[in-house]
């Protein structure tokens, strides 16, 4: 029996006409949602002994072998420069200050350009590093280190060119709200390895939220106990999860048993699946008490890592989060998600465009990834751990010329038909440099990679056929990359 | 308007004929069993529908024929083939008219049962002529050959004992054609004018000209061609085909590049060491074998509640394999060198295990090397000293291997040499020296050994 076959008979079996006539009220699409909930636990069909099988966060299997187990997202929120960082353009050098040829601007959409734009040089210095000669700015010291270490791709495109919908359309595969985020598709699809912590982690540093919100990590159509958890390095690591001042721990236990013993009755009565869901909510969050805390507490790591990451324990920092990632991949939580601020360099002050602005930004974040990647390298997590590096969109070769800007501004405006994304570990190949961008770094002129054909590729190497994952909802088969994406074979060891 | 753009709407239009003469397939066959059941069941009243069935087998084989003169107009096909499909084609037509004409007017006549009869028979008969004919234009001629059929199966599996020796265009070139741009270019469907059924053919070119400039890959049509992102329009192979892979491309380029010869073999066009890596793939047996898992009886769901009870993580590792990935998550410090022998059970199933921060001593590694299917071992954080390393040796099938944040020195690394498919082992924070490394690195270059960034 396959999948689907074994969801649909659990669900005639479990909608009762009580159940089904509830739900009627809240509408038909809810039955078919509500319902797979509790048959979730059936997804994962033979040798399913490990956990409740109605637990939905119970460990499945994927389709095939898996070469990642895990995947940490470090996500570059306003999309940085791939022409400051990995892709160097030397005739850009020779251009720069010239009016941008109309071709360039034939056709094309752009957020904030008007009228000719002049050219902008490259504003940093580019060297090769390591065996594979990897091109990386000089703003990134640390990266280059090990830069054997990472698979560039050079030539990524996607359809959005604003930041929301960019940001929605790399995590969720579509630029519209309501869908699930890629962590949520990987939780659902393989569970979580550590029942104490949830299977996806949400961690988010420099100023604000990105543009994208919170639906950047939901779980759209998709069970809520699949939804990214977001967790803090200051203050509480997760909000309104704490007990009441004084509260008696062993006196909350007996309360959650309680009020699950009576789901459970209620459960047994009317079999709502929709009650496992939230039997599974109220266990998971009473764990979770003892385990965030003590999972996002990096003062016991000894003085050589905080060095090397860069940390500063008690503050939200980048690379707190970077190093709280390791951690949480360690101790099996499927997908961290980390998110940094302020990449948007426009160049309406010095202080964000592509010369000073990047450059501070490189500077944030330089240091902890380097850190994280040896990190991850020498306790041989990067063997089955996937990281990925990457902003929304990529940034135009030509200067943007903003209304109030200083005339002289280095900034770029967002450009969707290329930039760079880079990937390590999770058995993609080391040290290569995948797809190239024509002279200008404007447009991928070989072997393009677009955003459905990397999320197929990460859920590749997860061990899933990503036009097989798929979720019911609302009469037809949803999955992650809708009805597109290829997987990138060529850079997969 | 123009008539480039009226040809190019009547093309595509044309482009039809496929979907459409599937309409008159379907009724003529229809008619035909009707004729079938009316004789056997003598059930008179069914006779009504002949007129109806009739005529719309009359107008969707005529408009299919309409359709396929004006896809006959982008040319690029065998012309005798052609005619032949064509005049089957405008016989299948006349019978379907007569059918409905006589059906109009002799339809109360006493010979007219005998005469539909016979005529939808003919009908029949001609139309399996036409598909025939038509299938051969689109499919290619052999493609219904027996002959061909297994031919085919074997040219796909082209045996290269060694490299060196193969013979460039015939076991490696023609092979990727074969499987890539045949089905389009082949003697009876010309796309382009173009054949790439044999070497001629191929440095021949199509109508817009030869498809290769020996010796300079990157001016070639072809590679220019196969190298556009499957999306573009001129792309080749056309959208919903299946491109090149990186690999057969490279094998083309430097075919070219080396003269695109006929019969010179591999080792004749002295390929430099990053190519000859990249042929060596398309030796026999090179590839997949390291891919292939190995197969294992299924455990029973018994028997695994059992093991996980003890406070492991047991999933197996894909929906195609019994085998198990096996991981200690959560209570790792309850775990010892006991609950590691009730692994047993499952031995041969176990292909990912991961045992750290847990209690186990080295007597753990005698179970552990039983476990023979074993590819990737976690025992990193635990008290495991040098002693009974020397069990690691049996297990054939490990490739990575994680013992850093022990306690073990270069006596272990000596005996990690002697595991037979090892990649990478993990030994930061152990008490394997520096001097030990540089020296096993230089012995086993295959192996790759990761000591960490900080030596403490």
């Amino acid at each position: 029996m396959t999948r689907e076959q074994h969801i649909q008979q659990e669900n005639i079996r479990e909608i009762t006409r009580r159940h089904f006539l509830q739900n009627l009220s809240t509408g038909v699409g809810m039955v078919a949602l509500g319902s797979l909930m509790g048959s979730c636990g059936s997804l994962f069909d033979k040798n399913s002994t490990t956990t409740n099988s109605l637990n939905p966060l119970g460990l499945k299997n994927p389709h095939f072998a898996p070469r990642a187990k895990r995947v940490i997202y470090l996500h570059m929120a306003g999309a940085p420069s791939q022409l400051e960082t990995f892709d160097y353009k030397p005739l850009l050098h020779k251009l720069d200050g010239q009016d941008c040829p109309q071709s360039f601007l034939e056709g094309q959409r752009f957020a904030f350009i008007k009228g000719t734009p002049k050219m902008l040089g490259p504003q940093a210095t580019f060297k090769q590093y390591g065996q594979s000669g990897a091109t990386v700015s000089n703003h990134l010291p640390y990266l280059s280190e090990v830069a054997d270490d990472l698979c560039f791709i050079k030539s990524m495109h996607t359809t959005e060119f604003n930041h929301a919908p960019a940001q929605l359309f790399m995590h969720t595969g579509s630029p519209r709200l309501g869908r699930p985020g890629i962590g949520s598709w990987v939780t659902y699809g393989l569970g979580t390895e550590n029942e104490n912590l949830p299977g996806f982690i949400v961690l988010a540093s420099g100023g604000k939220t990105p543009d994208g919100g919170k639906s950047l990590w939901g779980s759209g159509f998709l069970p809520t106990v699949y939804q990214g958890i977001q967790c803090r390095s200051e203050g509480d690591p997760v909000l309104f999860v704490s007990d009441p001042h004084a509260q008696d721990r062993t006196l909350k236990g007996e309360l959650i048993d309680a009020i699950n013993d009576v789901n459970q009755v209620h459960y047994d009565k009317v079999k709502d699946p929709e009650i496992q869901s939230r039997i599974a909510q109220y266990e998971m969050a009473y764990k979770m008490q003892v385990s965030v805390p003590e999972t996002m507490n990096i003062n016991d790591e000894p003085a050589y890592i905080h060095e090397m990451y860069g940390t500063e324990p008690g503050k939200s920092s980048f690379a707190n989060n970077c190093l709280l990632a390791r951690r949480l991949v360690e101790k099996g939580v499927r997908y961290v998600q980390l998110f940094h601020w302020g990449w948007d360099h426009h160049g309406e002050s010095k202080a964000n465009d592509c010369e000073d602005g990047i450059k501070l930004r490189c500077k944030e974040t330089d240091k902890p990834i380097a850190a994280l990647l040896k990190d991850l390298k020498q306790r041989g997590l990067l063997e089955d751990t996937l990281v990925v590096w990457g902003g929304e969109f990529g940034r135009t070769p030509m200067k943007e010329s903003r209304p109030g800007a200083p005339p002289d501004g280095k900034g770029r405006d967002h450009n969707p038909n290329a930039f760079t994304v880079w990937m390590a570990g999770g058995g993609v190949k080391p040290g290569i440099s995948y797809g190239e961008t024509d002279e200008f770094g404007y447009f991928g002129i070989k072997n393009k990679v677009h955003v459905h054909d990397l999320q197929a590729t990460i859920l590749h190497q997860l061990g899933f056929d990503h036009e097989k994952l798929t979720f019911p909802y609302q009469g037809r088969d949803f999955r992650l990359t809708d009805v597109h994406g290829h997987v990138v074979h060529d850079i997969l060891a | 308007m123009n008539t480039e753009f009226l040809k190019s709407i009547s093309i595509f239009i044309g482009h039809f004929h496929p979907l459409v003469v599937h309409l008159p397939i379907g009724i003529i066959f229809f008619l035909f069993f009707l004729e079938v059941i009316i004789w056997f069941t003598m059930n008179n009243s069914l006779k009504v529908v002949r007129i109806y069935l009739s005529f719309f087998s009359m107008v969707t084989t005529l408009f299919g024929l309409l359709l396929g003169y004006l896809l006959s107009a982008e040319g690029g096909y065998d012309l005798e083939l052609l005619e032949k499909h064509e005049h089957s084609g405008q016989i299948l037509a006349g019978i379907t008219v007569a059918i409905f004409l006589i059906n109009l007017f002799f339809a109360q006549k006493v010979f007219f049962e005998k005469l539909f009869k016979g005529m939808v028979f003919a009908a029949v008969v001609a139309l399996s002529i036409v598909g025939h004919y038509g299938g051969s234009l689109t499919h290619g001629e052999d493609y219904l050959a027996l002959s061909q059929i297994s031919d085919t199966k074997n040219a796909e599996k082209i045996v290269i004992k060694d490299i060196n020796q193969a013979v460039v265009f015939s076991q490696l070139v023609q092979p990727i054609i074969n499987q890539k741009c045949i089905s389009c270019h082949n003697a009876g469907k010309m796309k382009g004018g173009l054949r790439m059924d044999s070497f001629e053919e191929i440095i021949k070119g199509g109508e817009n000209g030869a498809i290769l400039k020996v010796g300079n890959s990157s001016q070639s049509e072809l590679m220019k061609l196969v190298n556009l992102d499957p999306s573009e329009e001129r792309a080749m192979p056309p959208k919903g085909k299946t491109p090149l892979t990186s690999d057969e491309k490279q094998v083309l380029a430097w075919w070219i590049d080396a003269g695109a010869t006929k019969d010179k073999k591999v080792s004749e066009l002295k390929p430099d060491t990053k190519i000859l890596a990249l042929l060596k793939k398309f030796e026999d047996g090179a590839v997949d074998e390291t891919e292939k898992l190995p197969e294992v009886s299924k455990i029973e769901e018994k028997t695994l509640a059992e093991i996980s009870q003890l406070g492991i993580n047991i999933n197996p590792l894909s929906k195609e394999s019994n085998l198990l990935d096996v991981r200690c998550i959560l209570n790792k410090s309850s775990w010892d060198d006991k609950k590691t022998a009730s692994l047993s059970k499952i031995k041969d199933n176990i292909y990912v295990l991961e045992l750290s921060q847990t209690n186990i001593t080295n007597a753990s590694l005698k179970t552990i090397a039983e476990f023979k299917n074993l590819n990737v071992l976690f025992l990193q954080n635990t008290n495991l000293g040098d002693s009974e390393m020397n069990q690691l040796q049996k297990l054939e099938h490990l490739e990575v291997l994680n013992v850093y944040g022990t306690i073990i020195t270069d006596k272990s690394l000596e005996v990690f040499a002697k595991i037979k498919n090892l990649k990478k082992i993990y030994i930061w924070q152990t008490k394997i020296t520096q001097n030990a490394v540089e020296k096993f690195n230089k012995k086993f270059p295959s192996v790759t050994i990761i000591t960490g960034s900080l030596v403490i």
